[in-house]
């Protein structure tokens, strides 16, 4: 099974690149431009008060802020990396992460319309998926209320953490007049965006290049069973980092796998792929996002298994 | 007007900002961008994008000398040679500087990734895929079902006669089909690839298709799986998103002998008569070819 390159696939990983990156390049600047403004404008002491002072509750919560603040997964990081580094807890903002670009209304109604084209499954599928991945989330979440925090955040988050907490950045701002926060909302975007977007484009290449050379030949013959199926299924939505917007068109046509291979697919790709490794990497240490992809594979493949055996218990 | 280090790197920064403003705002004025994204909506992001990077870029290079706020993030914990500039906002605590990254070179790299990829793609892709090796990997869509909600909107009456939608059509015939679909001046039903495609799927069209002279543009590849000499695939590609999400469509072409000489990824018409048959378990359409020749690469060569 060897990896054979026609010299023209080095054209179409370029080609695959730069489609990717025309698709993703309004999302990752609106989420810095956010995330400008969240760390000129928004007080950290609001985010306490938003919150519910329970941490279970908040992580609950925290899974379902995409309903209401909907955010794609390359919008969400610059956001997430604002958030936390204003305050908000680790446990919320990764729950938050993960689960935003799957609990939305955008991916709800696209993954509907994808499988309803195959009959009934559409409403089964968009809401088990939804259900699930609030599931896992949440799971994620309350595992990380007992982490601490300089063990996951890069040094620089971390550094902003400290500053908030030691009292220095908790005022209002009241003194500062609107144009000067404005130019420090703009040049925090600025650098957010040039930070990102260059973690963006490593993982947009090598997404490209390996989606490309990649034969599908190679996991079909996987599709026979869930016990292969489901981590094929995972590792495929892993390299192909496709959009949570969009993935369930192309999940839906993988009809020789079965319909718990396809959730896994589905509930994975958006909180763990090849270029959001590399963006979570801008706030999380190398090392946590490494243990973060493994725990997710575990646990949605699970999940997702056991979902599996109970649709077929429950169509028997 | 000299300039501190902080912001000869704004600068770069902005540079590199602009750089991708360009890149966008070309693809969109050029309307390159449609060989990459569905139009109807990421194009317009495409067009925001650029101009709000551009517009970012402006402003921060108005506000080049601006000092920043107080205190807040962009720290790092290790210790560089950065101005220790005192905030606009007058405080004289410790925090009221800009802890921004000033090592040229870490700057330097870090925005040569974000832009030498970029410049390097733009240059080089050719906008479209040229091997017929990414195709294959990409893996022939086979439930026909996959392009239903398309084809059901160009035939209409096809779609609903196929289901049973409608009591008054008893029987679906060709004159109905003739309704929406056009002949060649060759007397060829000229249907896409996606449409006969999905009539595999649909046993009022097959029945109604069968033996009829039919003709569709496509692009041609070797079909490796089925083993046969004389059978060719045609495809069109059909995109979610972006091209990177592209599934080719496709149905088999079948020729008398040997297929005539052509180049793999080319665009052809190719005229001949549909015929239906059971392959691996599932109906295939078969188009039996009578002629293939060269054609040009239509307008929207992606199906959306």
């Amino acid at each position: 099974m060897l990896l054979a390159i026609d010299p023209a696939q080095i054209h179409d990983s370029l080609y695959a690149f730069l489609s990717i990156l025309l698709e993703g390049a309004f999302f990752i600047f609106i989420g810095t431009v956010i995330s400008g403004f969240i760390d000129a404008y928004l007080p950290p002491s609001l985010l306490d008060r938003m919150l519910p002072k329970n941490r279970v509750l908040a992580v609950a919560v925290g899974g379902l802020l995409g309903a209401v603040l909907p955010v794609c997964e390359c919008a969400i990081v610059p956001v997430i990396r604002r958030l936390v580094a204003k305050g908000l807890p680790l446990s919320v903002a990764i729950t938050y992460m993960l689960a935003a670009p799957i609990i939305n209304p955008v991916t709800m109604v696209s993954t509907f319309a994808a499988f309803s084209e195959r009959g009934d499954a559409g409403v089964l599928v968009a809401s088990s998926r939804a259900i699930l991945a609030y599931g896992i989330t949440v799971l994620v979440g309350l595992v990380m209320i007992r982490v601490a925090l300089r063990s996951v955040l890069r040094p620089q988050i971390q550094w902003a953490v400290d500053r908030g907490e030691a009292g220095g950045h908790d005022h209002d701002h009241d003194h500062h007049h609107g144009g000067a926060k404005l130019v420090h909302a703009l040049q925090v975007a600025q650098r957010d965006f040039t930070d990102v977007a260059m973690y963006f484009v490593v993982g947009v290449a090598l997404t490209a290049f390996l989606n490309n050379v990649i034969p599908r030949d190679w996991i079909e013959p996987l599709a026979g069973n869930d016990v292969t199926a489901i981590p094929t299924l995972m590792g495929a939505a892993f390299i192909l980092s496709l959009c949570s917007t969009s993935d369930a068109f192309v999940a839906a046509s993988l009809d020789e796998f079965s319909y718990a291979a396809k959730l896994a697919f589905l509930i994975f790709g958006p909180m763990m792929d090849l270029k959001l490794i590399f963006l979570y990497s801008s706030i999380f240490k190398p090392r946590f996002v490494l243990i973060l992809a493994c725990g997710l594979f575990i646990l949605v493949g699970v999940v997702c298994h056991q979902w599996g055996v109970f649709d077929q218990a429950a169509v028997r | 007007m000299q300039l501190s280090r902080t912001e000869i790197c704004r600068l770069m920064g902005i540079g590199a900002m602009l750089i991708w403003a360009v890149v966008l705002l070309g693809f969109y004025v050029t309307g390159r961008v449609e060989s990459y994204i569905r139009p109807e909506y990421l194009r317009t992001c495409t067009l925001l994008a650029g101009l709000g990077l551009l517009a970012l870029s402006a402003f921060n290079l108005r506000h080049l000398r601006a000092q920043e706020t107080c205190g807040h993030d962009h720290g790092h914990d290790h210790h560089h040679d950065h101005d220790h500039e005192q905030g606009c906002c007058g405080h004289d605590h410790d925090h009221g500087h800009v802890h921004e990254d000033t090592s040229f070179l870490g700057n330097g790299a870090g925005l040569a990734i974000m832009v030498i990829p970029v410049l390097i793609s733009v240059l080089y892709s050719q906008d479209r895929f040229l091997s017929s090796a990414t195709i294959r990997n990409k893996g022939f869509v086979e439930d026909p079902n996959a392009v239903a909600a398309r084809v059901e909107k160009e035939l209409p009456g096809a779609a609903s006669a196929a289901k049973g939608e409608e009591e008054e059509i008893l029987e679906y015939t060709l004159a109905d089909l003739e309704k929406v679909v056009q002949r060649s001046p060759e007397g060829n039903l000229m249907l896409t690839v996606d449409q006969l495609f999905y009539t595999a799927g649909d046993a009022e069209l097959q029945r109604v298709l069968k033996g009829q002279p039919v003709e569709a543009v496509g692009q041609i590849i070797p079909d490796k799986d089925s083993g046969k000499k004389n059978r060719l695939r045609i495809f069109i590609l059909m995109v979610s998103c972006c091209a990177a999400d592209a599934q080719p469509v496709s149905i088999a072409v079948e020729f008398p002998g040997t297929p005539p000489p052509h180049k793999e990824m080319q665009w052809v018409k190719v005229s001949g008569t549909m015929v239906y048959a059971v392959e691996n378990g599932q109906k295939q359409a078969i188009l039996k070819a009578v002629k293939m020749e060269p054609t040009k690469e239509p307008a929207n060569d992606l199906l959306y």
